[in-house]
């Protein structure tokens, strides 16, 4: 392969396999020891201790607006580095399956608007990569999780727990 | 400035120091000290009244002490008053107190 | 303009930080005017500006500054007493030289500054008479030559030298006090003055206008020789002056000893080496020897064993500062240190667990012992970290004072509690939020002398400020006597804002807190003084960003109190672990006020939603239900009742386990939104634990039962 070409990690989630460049991605581990914590966002699971740091891990299943799935031999958690507002933070992100790691070229990747809804998986997903036997959707890590959809969430959230 | 008293009807006499023992008045002083020295065998220098002391003042002070030393009177000097600023004056030249300063000061 | 970190940039800011220790100590003298320590700390910081600044050819700065330190000679001599007038007029001084000080960067004075300059001068004059300008002559005359263009080169370390020092028989009669130099060198540094009377003769010999004294002087100073010799200008035709170098600030030397007092004897030639030798091969004490064999007097052997002395001492004390003074540490360093201490305090949990499991005796031992290591280690990396408060309140000094000058008002400060430590970080924090404060307190708060009259209080006003610690906070309160806060006024200002409604579900400090959201501002008419309520929205942001909280009682006419309650150190907690549901939560201990069977505790209040506490009426929260667990609540669930600032609550949870120590760790942006945790824990097994918002809990507990 070419130089110019860039790492992606492909992972699937809810039967749709996604890509997401392989610079954000701190590492691939299994997804258990996960503490819940009470008053969040159903799609926030909790957190983890990864060596000594406090990682917050969110369910990209729920995240997108599906149900959550039974966790399986294949479920991975990826720990990903997102821009939140201003700030570069750790975020482990629970997914069905990881299935490795393909080189994409510039040219192979194809902008395309971001549509649907803020609790879509379509709002993180700003262009399709095209191989030669699939198409693969590439996932903007910074968009997974945004201040303001967070904001609204726990907004949501208090005005369940208010009325 | 300063002026001395020299009373012989104490026993032992007493010359008293009044102002300052400083340059100005070492001559003076030197005069006094010197007249009480012979006229008795016994002498207190009383430094009760004195203001101030500069080096020279110090240095005569050394001197008398010396005197006392050396011949075969008694000469008491005798800081009162002064006791402290002696001290501080001492200090600040680095001079240990000479003998005849340094013996009792109760009278 | 001059680039940073050049020279004269480095001076200015040390004479910025000059200029705040003078401001310090004038504060410091305006309570107690015969503070020995304020006045020579003024009078130094004046004399060092002044030095510094001759090096730099600032004429404007260092002629303005040489008059007020002028006056300070006089004050530190016990010729002038320190009046009220003496400090109004040094701090106008202390903001004019920093004016000065600004014009040093463009190199310009304009007009106004100069005219500034001459006036305060003339006032600064009047407190010196005739005799003591000459004192103040001879200082700066000194001040001249103590400052060498060349100095740079040579003040590089510090040096001892040996200056033995013989006045000329005649230098009474011109005027040379030999005394005089040797205040001079004092002022040089560290000095050792060995004078010597040997030469005086007895009473009958005696010139006495003559001077018949020596010295031998040793002086540790890192002026440089140069500096040294120049105190000696105006005698060096007529005195006898030998100088040498005796001890240099070598790194390579690491001996602590000296030179053995024969050497010291040979150095200065007061015996010849061959007598030393003969002397040394009867091997007895050497000094007496000397002596005895009538080579050297008693006098010269007591002043070389002083010099040997001296000169241990100077080394031992290098030494000493060389190890034991402050060393600058960056604060991230020690961030890194207290988190590594924190990874150590939970590997240790783990250790332990695993001990307890096994069963094993003397693992058990070891790792107790481990235990008691660690929270030694752990104390004193926290402790590293901390800085009393004083540092902080003390700042406040000259605001109150100018402030309530601007507004017509008296009012006076008292400190307590200054002793008090706090992480760095919290203190540096605080600075601008107490300042807000502060000014409000006295803009707002105390009245004018006239109205105080009239109210029949004190015409002076008192703000209190004070610190203490309160389990595992530190309390911080400002206490005014004066107005206090119109709390209807504010309620109404609130329901024409539209921020609050017209019922009256809102209990007064839900009213009071009010003055904190943002573009609130009680007064009609902005002072200059507060400004337009900006700020105290900015003051409560400060404040919980760490970590804390801010309370407001009020009371019309008796006066205002805030506190501000914030943690100790953010980083390690002692607190007791306790299960809610499948997860573990640690709960601080030091808000632990008991543990019960809740079932051993009657409810109260009509809803039965309050406990008896030992006779007190307590609310409750039921955590599982707060934190929406799922499932069967437990078979003996467990009443925790902690307090805040002596308001209790019962937090109800599953079972309770063991004491627990750790490091709190942050949640991270994306949790900072989580109401009733703070902060999260690992656990002896690795696992993630959650920590209680005590405070938090406290608050909505007894909101909720308020409504």
């Amino acid at each position: 392969m070419s130089a110019d070409t860039e790492k992606y990690l492909v992972f699937s989630v809810a039967e749709e396999k996604y890509a997401v460049e392989v610079v954000r991605v701190e590492e691939v581990i299994e997804a258990y020891g996960i503490t819940p914590v009470p008053r969040t966002p159903s799609y926030l699971l909790g957190i983890i201790n990864l060596r000594g740091r406090i990682v917050p891990v969110l369910c990209v299943r729920r995240r997108f607006g599906f149900e959550a799935a039974v966790t399986t031999t294949d479920t991975r958690l990826v720990v990903l580095q997102v821009c939140l507002g201003e700030e570069l933070v750790s975020l482990g992100a629970v997914l069905d399956a990881v299935h490795g790691v393909v080189d994409i070229s510039p040219s192979a990747i194809e902008k395309r608007p971001a549509l649907g809804n803020s609790g879509d998986q379509h709002i993180a997903v700003t262009s399709i990569a095209k191989l030669e036997n699939e198409l693969l959707l590439v996932l903007d890590a910074d968009r997974l999780l945004t201040r303001e959809y967070l904001d609204d969430s726990y907004e949501h959230l208090r005005r369940q727990a208010g009325g | 400035m300063m002026r001395t008293e020299f009373d012989t009807t104490k026993k032992p006499a007493q010359l008293d120091i009044e102002g300052e023992m400083s340059f100005a008045t070492v001559s003076d002083l030197h005069a006094a000290l010197l007249t009480a020295c012979d006229e008795v065998e016994e002498l207190v220098v009383s430094l009760d009244k004195v203001t101030g002391i500069d080096a020279a003042g110090l240095q005569l002070l050394f001197a008398v002490c010396r005197y006392a030393e050396k011949s075969k009177k008694t000469v008491r000097v005798v800081p009162g008053a002064a006791a402290e600023r002696i001290d501080r004056i001492l200090e600040f030249s680095g001079l240990t107190a000479p003998v005849c300063l340094a013996g009792d000061i109760a009278q | 303009m001059n680039e940073l970190g050049s020279p004269l940039e480095t001076f200015r800011e040390e004479a910025r930080e000059l200029l705040e220790q003078l401001e310090q100590h004038l504060m410091q003298l305006e309570e107690d005017p015969a503070d020995h320590d304020s006045i020579d700390g003024a009078f130094r910081a004046l004399h060092t500006i002044k030095g510094s600044g001759n090096m730099f050819d600032l004429d404007d700065l260092v002629g303005f500054t040489h008059i007020v330190e002028a006056v300070f000679v006089r004050v530190r001599d016990g010729k002038l007493p320190v009046s009220r007038e003496l400090i109004d007029l040094s701090l106008q001084a202390r903001d004019h030289i920093s004016l000065l000080l600004t014009a040093t960067e463009s190199g310009t004075l304009d007009t106004e500054v100069a005219e500034r300059s001459r006036l305060l001068s003339v006032a600064f004059e009047e407190y010196l008479d005739a005799e003591t300008s000459a004192v103040s002559g001879g200082v700066a005359g000194k001040q001249n030559s103590e400052a060498p263009k060349d100095s740079e080169h040579e003040s590089e370390g510090e040096c001892t030298y040996r200056i033995e020092f013989t006045p000329a028989a005649d230098s009474f009669l011109t005027g040379a006090n030999p005394l005089l130099i040797l205040n001079e060198l004092a002022e040089l540094g560290t000095i050792l003055k060995i004078g010597y009377c040997e030469a005086i003769p007895d009473l009958k010999e005696i010139e006495p206008e003559y001077c018949y004294l020596r010295w031998v002087i040793l002086l540790t100073t890192d002026q440089g020789e140069n500096a040294v010799r120049d105190v000696f200008i105006f005698v060096e035709g007529s005195a006898e002056i030998k100088i040498d170098v005796i001890d240099e600030a070598d790194p390579l030397i690491g001996e602590s000893g000296y030179k053995r007092l024969g050497e010291i004897l040979v150095d200065r030639g007061e015996i010849n080496p061959k007598d030393l030798e003969s002397a040394v091969s009867s091997k007895s004490y050497i000094g007496e020897l000397l002596v005895k064999k009538g080579f050297v007097s008693e006098e010269q052997i007591n002043s070389a064993l002083q010099e040997q002395n001296y000169v241990r001492d100077i080394r031992e004390n290098r030494r000493t500062v060389e190890t034991s003074t402050t060393i600058k540490v960056k604060v991230e360093k020690l961030d890194e240190l207290v988190n590594l201490v924190g990874e150590f305090v939970t590997m240790h949990a783990g250790i332990a667990m695993v001990a307890e499991r096994k069963n094993d005796q003397d693992f058990r031992a070891a790792a107790e012992q481990m235990e008691g290591l660690i929270r030694q280690v752990r104390d004193l990396s926290i402790e590293l970290h901390m800085v009393p408060v004083e540092i902080l309140f003390s700042g406040y000094r000259r605001l109150v004072r100018d402030l309530s000058e601007d507004l017509s008002k008296q009012v006076q400060l008292k400190l307590e509690g200054t002793e008090t430590e706090l992480d760095k970080n919290v203190i540096d924090s605080l600075k601008d939020p107490l300042l807000h404060i502060i000014r409000n307190s006295i803009d707002h708060g105390i009245e004018s002398p006239e109205v105080r009259t009239k109210k029949g209080k004190p015409p002076t006003g008192t703000l209190r400020l004070s610190a203490y610690y309160s389990g595992a906070s530190v309390v911080i309160q400002v206490v005014d006597d004066g107005a206090g806060m119109d709390v209807e006024r504010i309620r109404q200002k609130g329901i024409e804002r539209g921020v609050i409604d017209s019922s009256d579900r809102y209990s007064e400090q839900d009213i009071l807190q009010l003055i904190f959201a943002p573009g609130f501002s009680t007064n009609e008419e902005a002072t200059n003084v507060s400004g337009r309520g900006v700020g105290m929205d900015v003051v409560r942001r400060n404040i919980e960003a760490i970590g804390g909280s801010i309370r407001i009682q009020t009371e019309k006419d008796v006066g205002t109190t805030l506190s501000i309650r914030i943690p100790l150190t953010l980083a390690i907690v002692d607190g007791l672990l306790s299960r809610i549901g499948d997860s573990l939560y640690l709960i601080n201990l030091s808000y632990i006020v008991e543990c019960l069977d809740l079932k051993d505790v009657r409810t109260a209040g009509n809803g039965g939603d309050m406990i008896d506490f030992r006779g007190e009426i307590v609310p409750f929260l039921d955590l599982r239900r707060y934190f929406g667990v799922e499932g069967a609540a437990a078979e003996h669930p467990q009443l925790v009742v902690v307090a805040i600032e002596e308001k209790k609550i019962g937090l109800v949870v599953d079972a309770l386990l063991d004491k627990y120590q750790s490091v709190i760790k942050s949640l991270g942006k994306i949790y900072e939104r989580v109401e009733g945790i703070s902060g999260a824990i690992i656990l002896g097994d690795g696992k993630p634990a959650l920590m209680l918002d005590v405070d938090r809990l406290v608050k909505v507990t007894r909101d909720e039962v308020k409504k």
